[in-house]
């Protein structure tokens, strides 16, 4: 047969579903008529057309067989499928208590585990972009070498995506793009201003990033002095879209104005990892600021689409030292694909190691885990309940009923049960998925995601053959004439198998519990830490038009005149995190052979240290009065102990512009995240700075704030006063840990439920099975408590196992997760302690409540009963 | 006598497989089916509808077109029977009859 026709056969998996259903007469009929209707499908519509329709035609002849048709016309398979789900339903009805756990935690796991598959889903596909150049997209990233260690960043030196277009064959298009806050500046039109934070793009920008326009064209968007602006500004400005197409308006930031065209109106993406608002030409950035396009000038990202089949470990191994050739600086170049950027975004010594995609990795194994104590629930109390249903099993067996048949039954029962859980599970998604998305920050839905059927299909029948695999093997293995005589070889295998998955399950839960208590305590640590400056009713914003110009000390003067208001100064960047650094600071008695050191600085207005309150060792803070302030620094005792001074102040130190004064001497603070640590850092000043900060009293807050606002807008018209307190921005930094924090709160309450109800039912049956026990040790005269002593001990020596086992596991994976904090808590036996306590707590309660109601039994009628 | 329902679908289908004369098997019938009612038919609905009225004895199957190369693959046509014809008629009598007593002036709001 040709390779031809071999394509334009219909879907096997469909004639497999004809086959197994449907009886040889019927079966020939349909036959004909699906294939002459598929070769007809594929002349008109297409080969995947004709194959689509070729499946859904076969499903809804199969579905008429099982529902409708004759039995005639069916095999015998769909009628032993038809019985198995009725056998199913007989026992769903007759044991309905552990029907319904079953259901109920089964469905728990999987509405948990479809919640973790969106949100990996959704992670895994953050950054990957659509646009046609996308999966030649690499990102040019720098490695700078330190004293001590690499850091690496994505800032590289204005000429470099030229440069690299022309050097290296390789490289189809080198796209420099200006993507920094830094930059933002005011868009007007018609006396209405608004903030706008703008990406500076080059030649072929749109052809790798993904950008929707509601208006306008890509190809030429940004050419002369076209703009194109967000959906939120075309909205406030123009009134919609179409609207704003050809007006002009004007643009005005620091180093940068002018009029400008719109010749386009995007849709900001969700999962946009740069936040702009509007775009324009990098020509225009290099021809505001002629002065940066040199070697000497970094801050632009560069982005390479490369040729088709570049090999880039060569690529990179040729760009490696290209930038001391260019520019005579030993910094080191390699390139990440840019779809990789978002989910392995850390670099350890220049070489990107991980970074979301460890949670990533970390909530799918959690989802796992639910799933497997979710099956196990199942498995166990099946066969827990295996010597209700040993007689039919025996019958069965007795009259000629195979092992294969049963194995099939048992099978057939768990995927149904679990088809069940995932409706329910589907309704608990969709009730909780709003919740879902507050935590993590997502706009997750169920509905929409089309592509989910397949993933839950597989998820659900993988979870009912799991779940079936031990009741389906063991209940089908009893002899048949001692199961009909009802007695069951008590096999110890199975009672160890039993108690080893109720241990496993356990030593998940508590795994998970200690994970959380881990996590919470962490960040409750990094929350209420001291930071070594006071972040409290600190309030900061922006510092521009007018007030950057030459207005600002009269402007902070007539601030600082205000009733609520303590202090203000102004400062580059913003704390924590985004200050300066460098390393070219000097200093007296320097040893000049000695590695150079990376200094961080903050540049700002006098009485910086004091607005942030930072506390001082000795020395004072960069004052007005003394003119020599100017170019003097205020070190940190890490700065101190790497320049070797015990007593720093009146020495001199070289700032990287300007030799000064040390005149005071602060006590380290974290002007960064708690992931690092504190390095060698300094205040100096300048007259620049972009953001003012204002320390205010608590008392009368708000009208403290509209004070400011007020002198803001007589000193500043037509630039918006934006404000936020700077402990609000700090909580920003961690929000990604919070969320994780929150979420294995959830997760691992969700797992004890889970292994509780396991538990409950499994009690509920061992005490229903010694209820003749029970009464008769009562009327031995035992009392109640004792009974129930002997009733848990058996689970509560599991649990303690489980606890066992969890606690060295729990402590190697949060030692790791901890390691990524440069400032964290030390791992506290309470810890374990706290976790092993609250599972043992929830399982006692759990035993008991059955325990209980069984020792209380009635002595008469439990022993009357045979 | 039994009475036997003729059901709204099972009517179309059994009209069909008349119209369509010596050449009504499953794939033609669907087809025309498609045409007139303009919308999609599962093969599913019609071997039901199609088995129902074999039940019923308002249509007779037969087999043919068994060759070489359909792989001992039959195509199953369908006669309509006297019985058939004779309940068309009777619902379309009935039909008629209760259309020719609507009122003058509902009909009159399809004429424009």
């Amino acid at each position: 047969m040709s390779l031809g026709r071999q394509k334009t056969r219909p879907p096997r998996i469909a004639k497999w579903l004809l086959e197994s259903f449907c009886s040889y007469d019927f079966l020939s009929t349909a036959l004909w008529d699906m294939e002459e209707l598929f070769h007809r499908n594929v002349k008109t519509k297409g080969i995947h057309k004709a194959k689509w329709l070729y499946l859904r035609e076969a499903i809804s002849v199969v579905t008429y067989l099982f529902f409708k048709g004759k039995s005639q016309y069916s095999t015998n398979k769909t009628a032993m499928i038809k019985h198995y789900i009725l056998i199913s339903f007989r026992s769903f009805k007759r044991y309905r208590s552990t029907f319904l756990i079953n259901l109920f935690g089964l469905a728990t796991g999987l509405a948990s585990a479809l919640m973790i598959y969106l949100w990996v889903n959704d992670e895994l596909h953050m950054g990957q972009f659509e646009e046609k150049d996308s999966d030649r997209h690499f990102q040019v990233l720098v490695n700078t070498k330190y004293s001590s260690d690499i850091n690496t960043k994505e800032y590289a030196l204005m000429p470099l995506a030229k440069a690299m277009e022309e050097e290296f064959p390789e490289v189809e298009k080198g796209i420099p793009v200006m993507a920094e806050p830094y930059y933002k500046g005011v868009l007007s039109h018609e006396g209405n201003d608004l903030w706008a934070v703008p990406i500076f793009a080059g030649d072929g920008y749109f052809d790798i990033f993904q950008s929707d326009f509601l208006a306008g064209n890509k190809a030429n968007a940004l050419d002369n002095n076209g703009v194109v602006i967000s959906t939120k500004l075309a909205n406030s400005l123009f009134r919609g879209a179409e609207n704003a197409m050809g007006k002009t308006v004007q643009f005005k930031g620091e180093y940068h104005q002018g009029p400008f065209v719109v010749t386009g109106v995007f849709k900001p993406a969700e999962d946009d990892i740069i936040p702009h608002d509007i775009l324009l030409s990098f020509d225009h950035f290099l021809s505001w600021r002629p002065e940066n396009n040199n070697w000497n000038n970094g801050g632009t990202q560069v982005h390479l689409v490369l040729k088709d089949g570049v090999d880039i470990d060569q690529f990179n191994a040729k760009i490696y030292d290209i930038l001391d050739k260019f520019a005579g600086y030993d910094d080191k170049l390699f390139v990440q694909k840019y779809s990789d950027k978002y989910l392995y975004g850390k670099y350890v010594n220049g070489v990107p190691v991980a970074g979301r995609i460890v949670y990533v990795k970390i909530f799918s194994l959690i989802a796992v885990f639910i799933l497997i104590i979710a099956c196990i629930n199942y498995m166990n109390l099946s066969t827990a309940q295996a010597s209700r249903r040993v007689k039919e099993i025996g019958v069965k067996k007795a009259i000629g009923a195979q092992r294969r048949a049963l194995i099939y039954q048992f099978f057939s029962e768990s995927i149904f049960i679990t088809f069940l859980s995932l409706l329910l599970a589907v309704g608990i998604a969709t009730i909780f998925l709003p919740s879902f998305n507050t935590i993590t920050g997502k706009s997750l839905a169920i509905g929409q995601a089309s592509h989910l059927v397949l993933p839950a299909l597989t998820l659900t029948i993988l979870t009912g053959l799991i779940a079936g695999i031990y009741p389906g093997l063991y209940l089908s293995g009893f002899k048949p004439v001692l199961a009909l005589k009802g007695k069951l070889q008590a096999s110890s295998g199975g009672l160890w198998l039993r108690k080893g998955l109720v241990v496993f399950q356990f030593a998940t839960s508590v795994v998970l519990v200690i994970s959380a208590v881990v996590i919470y305590q962490q960040m409750s640590f990094i929350s209420a830490s001291n930071l070594g400056y006071d972040q409290e009713q600190l309030v900061s914003f922006n510092r521009d038009g007018k007030l950057y110009e030459g207005d600002a000390e009269a402007f902070m003067g007539e601030v600082r005149n205000l009733s609520g208001v303590v202090s203000m100064s102004y400062l580059w960047g913003e704390l924590p995190g985004q200050v300066s650094g460098g390393s070219g600071m000097q200093w007296e008695d320097m040893d000049r052979e000695a590695p150079r050191v990376d200094f961080s600085f903050i540049e700002g207005g006098y009485e910086m240290a004091e607005v942030l309150g930072v506390e001082f060792k000795e020395g004072r803070s960069l004052s007005k009065e003394f003119a020599t302030d100017e170019v003097a620094v205020v070190l940190n005792e890490s700065a101190a102990q790497i320049i070797g001074y015990d007593a720093p102040v009146g020495r001199r130190f070289y700032n990287g512009h300007d030799v000064g004064e040390v005149v005071g001497l602060v006590k380290d603070f974290h002007f960064e995240g708690f992931q690092k640590e504190i390095g060698p850092f300094f205040f100096m000043y300048s007259e620049d700075g972009d953001r003012f900060m204002t320390k205010i009293r608590p008392e009368n807050q708000m009208e403290t704030i509209r004070a400011i606002e007020k002198l803001h807008e007589s000193f500043n018209p037509g630039y918006p006063f934006i404000f936020e307190f700077v402990d609000d921005s700090y909580q920003q930094v961690y929000l990604e840990e919070k969320r994780i924090s929150t979420l294995s709160k959830y997760f691992s309450g969700i797992a004890i439920t889970i292994s509780c109800l396991g538990l409950l039912a499994l009690t509920a049956f061992s005490t229903q099975r010694r209820f003749k026990e029970i009464a008769i040790r009562k009327v031995l005269g035992s009392s109640n408590s004792g009974i129930m002593r002997l009733l848990s001990k058996e689970f509560t020596v599991l649990v303690l196992l489980a606890i066992l086992i969890a606690v060295p596991i729990g402590f190697y994976l949060m030692k790791n997760w901890l390691d990524g904090f440069a400032y964290r808590i030390s791992l506290e036996p309470v810890y374990f302690v706290l976790s092993g306590v609250v599972m043992l707590l929830f399982a006692w309660l759990t035993i008991v409540s059955q325990t209980a109601k069984s020792a209380s039994v009635n002595i008469t009628e439990s022993l009357r009963s045979e | 006598m039994k009475k036997l329902k003729l059901g709204a679908f099972e009517e179309l289908v059994l009209l069909t497989t008349g119209v369509l004369q010596d050449n009504a098997y499953g794939v033609t019938i669907k087809l025309e089916l498609e045409e007139q009612l303009n919308k999609s038919i599962s093969l599913g609905a019609l071997y039901s509808a199609l088995q129902r009225l074999e039940e019923k004895g308002w249509v007779n199957s037969r087999i043919g077109g068994i060759t070489e190369k359909q792989g001992g693959r039959r195509k199953q046509y369908f006669d309509i029977t006297k019985e058939g014809m004779s309940i068309l008629d009777e619902v379309r009598a009935m039909r008629n009859s209760l259309f020719d007593r609507l009122p003058q002036a509902k009909i009159n709001l399809i004429k424009p």
